[in-house]
């Protein structure tokens, strides 16, 4: 049977997997459907209005919405490079930890892509950077490159994600000499995205504080803590689920190298903070801004600590081995390593890069309810991907999702 | 992939048909945006064409006769700015004159602030030019105040212009002239030119502009002072509209105190050149090797 | 600038290399185009940057005000009676002023009796009236100035030989008894003193006011000046240099200029002082006392325009 039939069994199946499940599970997919209409409404407000309705205004020009994607470019850059350990390492299921890994990069791009489209002004005028049809300003604008490389990455992993998936649907093992190029392709597009992404704001040679070489590394190593955050926590569930042979110690060095990835963010954070501090310098007023507050403007200092303790505090639950063997202590580490990271670089990346402006200026950025509600909507449909599409791949990879059954069913 | 206009505008077309069938009930408006071409691509032609449906547009939307201009840059001109920052007394009729000259939004309720270009500084004497310490809100009865200086700031023009350089879309450019534009039509609003830019210069319109009929001023250029919508980017053309008909711009001539000077760098006679040789100038962050083509200076 | 234009370019190689060549690029675009900028100026600018001839003199944008602080100004009328025409038609003063020697305005109904309302200048006839009739209904010359003079026998002027034009200038077209009140008082001083006539203030101006030129205060360098460093003794209508030079009010300039020799240089250049019109072509722009009130040049603040909206007030 040709690929193509299999690929509209498979598209079947998975359809009939989705739509089938628990009572948890329809009130989980429920919830989430109910924050993307929340958000769509709120959007549909943004839509008729203009960005007005969101918290940013000429002093600061970007928020919460660009915050966000650069952090899901984060989680989806890091997803993936995770495949690197478990080949260092050789564990067993390195496969399957490509195919979860690359899943949730397919649904952090897309939240990526949604959260650019809700920053843009004229969201009615998209096409005009859609590669190929529109007018990319390469190779001098950064932002250009960035698409074509998110776009890339995007549809990258999907095809080895769909070839792994529609592979083992068919019951056949996956062709090596077809995925493992992609899937190491995959790795310096990962660094690729991520350090690009990072670019789009190194470059700005007007804003201090992102124009600091630091900025990409940064960037790099603090994905390398929230991207295996959210892996960490899908692999035990994987773990439980499935035959998956996911060993107790590979959930441990990955939260070794999270304790490393994470001593590394905090010391490049010490040595911008140390260049910062010690040259004392008119650049200093962002980093101050963030972390002390600026003529009583203090709105990011609690965030700003919050996200520091949280990211200390995950360094010593992974650095200690007693602590990170320990499920409970693992995962209160993930959801700290999240949230301290989400803060970095959702909020405290962006916002104090404009704070003060350019002349001086001192706006407090806050984002607005509409920004919350479509941010929500955006995260609610990456999740709505993210769960519909590692439960077709749990199917087929426990294999309850099989080509002959679809065919014996169809028959039937 | 040929690159020409004609042909975008077909790929676009197909891919516009596609999209205008999907928001079906969608505003022909919105279709009218999709299938629209670079400004920068057209030819004189198109241009002009494009200009014509532009007055039609205006003369509708605003109930007056309009003129559209699309003069292109003049061979043999490069514009450059001075601003004597000794004469500067921090009036802002430089600011108004703009706004009444450009067609800037005068906001108001649903319509956002009212968006002005130049953006006056008052600074302390003891600190000299410090951006951290500038104060762009002064409300004071009386200006020159007491221990106080003022820099107004415009776009500068760079000759090295970080703006442009960012915008993923090439809806921005210098021309040969100088001025760096914007095509309003082409700008998505993605803002990477705001962030880039080390001067504040460029306005985003966070909303619908307001800018009443009476108040509009009907001598336009494709690439200045028409009016501009929801969503998209603007700043200071040094008045395009003004400047390529040999005029001055118009905080040049709305300054009472004659600190502004303006003209063609490459010509030895002009006002700016003698300027450059005569005075000791300096540039704003110049540091940042963006190469302004505005010059301050203490006359 | 070329180096990073040449990574960008190389940059924009690998990086089409390894996308597989997206996006075209490099088309003629017929909005944009080099221009070659000389890297360097020359040392010197030709002499002839210089403005050959001076401007000339703005007396509209002059404010006499400035000079002649004292009195509470009065809006101009317009139209003016214009003299000259009649004059030149072959009409004598006394065709229409009963009195020559004390000449008053003629009933309105005498003048329609040429410029009947139904007729072309009627219209302007009729304005006339409107403008020089005042709120009681008395007909009140317009004076610009009302500088408290008394008002000059005009019969003991005529009776002395002195002609009209010798106080009000050659009859002309533009509003009549409206010379410039420092030119006519200049009149009056000369020919009081030739004539050997009382010629106290009082003699003039009404007891209690002062005369104009009493109320200018001198702000300017005035522990070295005094008023006729600048004005001409003999003459007001002209000043002079320090070399006794008369030079017209058209060309202070050369006057400020000798003390002030590197702001003259700028504002010859156009660097100091305001420039309208054309940056191409021709110019307006003002004298040093357009500007600046030679008595007191510093210039007055100023009430600014309302600030910026902050961005934390829109919604």
């Amino acid at each position: 049977m040709s690929f193509l039939r299999a690929f509209a069994a498979f598209t079947t199946g998975s359809i009939r997997v989705v739509t089938r499940g628990s009572v948890a599970y329809f009130a989980w997919m429920a919830a989430l459907l109910a924050l993307v209409v929340v958000g769509a409404i709120a959007y549909s407000g943004q839509f008729e209005h203009g960005l007005i309705r969101t918290g940013m205004r000429d002093p600061v020009s970007w928020g919460f919405y660009i915050g966000n994607f650069t952090f899901l470019v984060g989680v989806a850059a890091a997803a993936v490079i995770l495949v690197i350990p478990a080949y260092v390492y050789h564990w067993k299921p390195i496969k399957e930890i490509v195919l979860f890994g690359e899943l949730l990069a397919v649904s952090a791009l897309a939240m990526c892509m949604l959260f650019v489209l809700a920053d843009m002004g004229r969201p009615d005028r998209l096409l005009h950077i859609v590669p190929l049809i529109g007018n990319m300003h390469l190779p001098s604008s950064l932002l250009a490159w960035d698409v074509v490389v998110l776009n890339g990455y995007f549809y990258l992993n999907l095809t080895v994600v769909t070839y792994l998936l529609v592979s083992w649907f068919r019951g056949r093992d996956p062709d090596k000499r077809f995925f493992t190029p992609l899937v190491l392709f995959s790795i310096p597009m990962a660094v690729g995205i991520h350090s690009v992404t990072a670019f789009v704001y190194n470059g700005l040679a007007g804003r201090p504080y992102w124009n600091a070489s630091i900025l990409a590394p940064r960037f790099l190593v603090s994905a390398f803590c929230s991207g295996p955050a959210v892996m960490l926590v899908l692999l035990q569930v994987l773990r439980r689920v499935t035959k998956l042979d996911i060993k107790r110690e590979a959930l441990s060095k990955i939260a070794e190298l999270m304790a490393y990835a994470m001593f590394v963010n905090l010391f490049f954070l010490g040595a911008e903070v140390f260049k910062e501090v010690y040259s004392d310098t008119h650049h200093l007023k962002h980093l101050e801004y963030l972390y002390f507050g600026l003529e009583g403007h203090t709105a990011l200092v609690p965030w700003a600590w919050t996200s520091f303790v949280c990211n200390v505090a995950a360094f010593v639950l992974f650095v200690v081995p007693r602590l990170r063997e320990k499920a409970l202590w693992l995962n209160a580490g993930c959801v700290l390593i999240f949230a301290g990271v989400f803060i970095e670089k959702g909020i405290g990346l962006v916002v104090p890069g404009y704070t003060p402006s350019v002349l001086g200026e001192i706006y407090e950025y806050a984002p607005s309810t509409t920004e919350l509600l479509v941010s929500a909507g955006i995260f609610g449909i990456g999740a709505l991907l993210f769960t519909a599409t590692t439960r077709v791949a749990i199917a087929v990879v426990r294999g309850d999702l099989r080509l002959e059954a679809e065919t014996q069913a169809a028959a039937a | 992939m040929s690159d020409d206009g004609v042909t975008r505008r077909a790929v676009l077309g197909a891919a516009a048909a596609g999209a205008g069938l999907a928001l079906a009930g969608c505003r022909k408006q919105l279709v009218d945006e999709f299938v629209s071409t670079r400004l920068a691509e057209m030819d004189r032609d198109q241009v002009r064409r494009f200009v014509g449906e532009l007055e039609t547009r205006y003369r509708e939307q605003y109930g007056r006769d309009v003129h559209v201009a699309d003069t292109p840059a003049e061979e043999g001109v490069l514009f450059a700015y001075g601003l004597d920052l000794d004469r500067c007394n921090g009036n802002r009729k430089c600011v108004e004159a703009c706004v009444e000259e450009n067609n800037q939004s005068r906001g108001g309720t649903g319509h956002g602030a009212p968006i002005q270009w130049i953006t006056v500084l008052e600074m302390d004497k003891e600190r000299g030019v410090d951006l951290d310490h500038a104060n762009m809100y002064y409300d004071a009865e009386q200006v020159p105040r007491e221990g106080h200086f003022y820099l107004p700031v415009q776009c500068q023009h760079c000759d090295n212009p970080p703006c442009t350089k960012v915008c993923p879309v090439e809806a921005t450019w210098k021309e040969p002239d100088g001025i760096v534009v914007i095509d309003y039509d082409w700008c998505i609003g993605c803002r990477c030119c705001m962030s880039a830019c080390p001067y504040g210069a460029r306005h985003f319109n966070w909303t619908e502009p307001n800018l009443p009929a009476e108040q509009l001023n009907p001598e336009m250029h494709v690439l200045g002072n028409r009016p501009r919508m929801r969503g998209v980017v603007e700043k200071c053309t040094f008045c395009v509209q003004r400047t390529r008909r040999g005029l001055y711009p118009a905080c040049h001539e709305a300054c009472p105190t004659g600190a502004r000077v303006f003209g063609n760098l490459l010509d030895p006679a002009s006002e700016i050149r003698q300027l450059i040789e005569r005075k000791r100038v300096f540039l704003l962050k110049a540091e940042l090797n963006t190469r302004p083509s505005f010059f301050y200076f203490y006359g | 600038m070329r180096t990073s234009a040449h990574l960008l370019t190389l940059l924009g190689i690998l990086a089409a290399a390894l996308a597989g060549g997206c996006g075209g690029h490099g088309h003629e675009a017929p909005y944009r185009g080099a221009l070659e900028v000389p890297a360097v100026f020359p040392k010197s600018a030709p002499d002839d940057v210089l403005p050959a001839e001076p401007p000339p003199f703005r007396t509209d944008a002059f404010p006499c005000s400035r000079c002649h602080a004292g009195g509470e100004e009065t809006p101009d009328t317009a139209p003016a009676m214009p003299h000259a025409q009649h004059l030149a038609k072959g009409i004598e003063c006394g065709d229409c002023h009963e009195d020559v020697t004390n000449p008053v305005l003629p009933d309105p109904e005498f003048c329609a009796e040429c410029h009947p309302p139904e007729k072309r200048g009627g219209e302007r006839v009729l304005a006339y009236f409107a403008a020089v009739t005042g709120e009681d209904g008395e007909i009140t010359f317009p004076h610009r100035w009302q500088v408290k003079v008394k008002s000059p026998a005009h019969d003991r002027h005529a009776a002395a030989g002195v002609e009209c034009s010798a106080c009000h200038g050659e009859p002309s077209n533009g509003p009549f008894a409206r010379p410039r009140s420092a030119v006519l008082m200049q009149r009056c001083m000369t020919c009081h003193t030739e004539r050997n006539v009382k010629n106290t203030c009082e003699t003039c101006h009404e007891e209690g006011t002062r005369p104009p030129h009493e109320q200018i205060v001198l702000h300017h360098a005035e522990q070295q000046r005094g008023c006729l460093d600048c004005h001409d003794r003999a003459n007001r209508d002209v000043l002079h240099l320090a070399n006794g030079t008369p030079v017209p009010f058209t060309e202070s300039y050369r006057l400020c200029g000798q003390c002030h020799g590197p702001r003259l240089r700028d504002w010859k250049l156009g660097l100091h002082g305001k420039r309208t019109g054309s940056w191409s072509g021709a110019k307006e722009y003002l004298l040093c006392a357009h500007c600046h009130n030679p008595h007191s040049p510093r210039f007055e603040p100023m009430t600014p325009l309302p600030p910026p909206v902050r961005p934390e007030e829109i919604r």
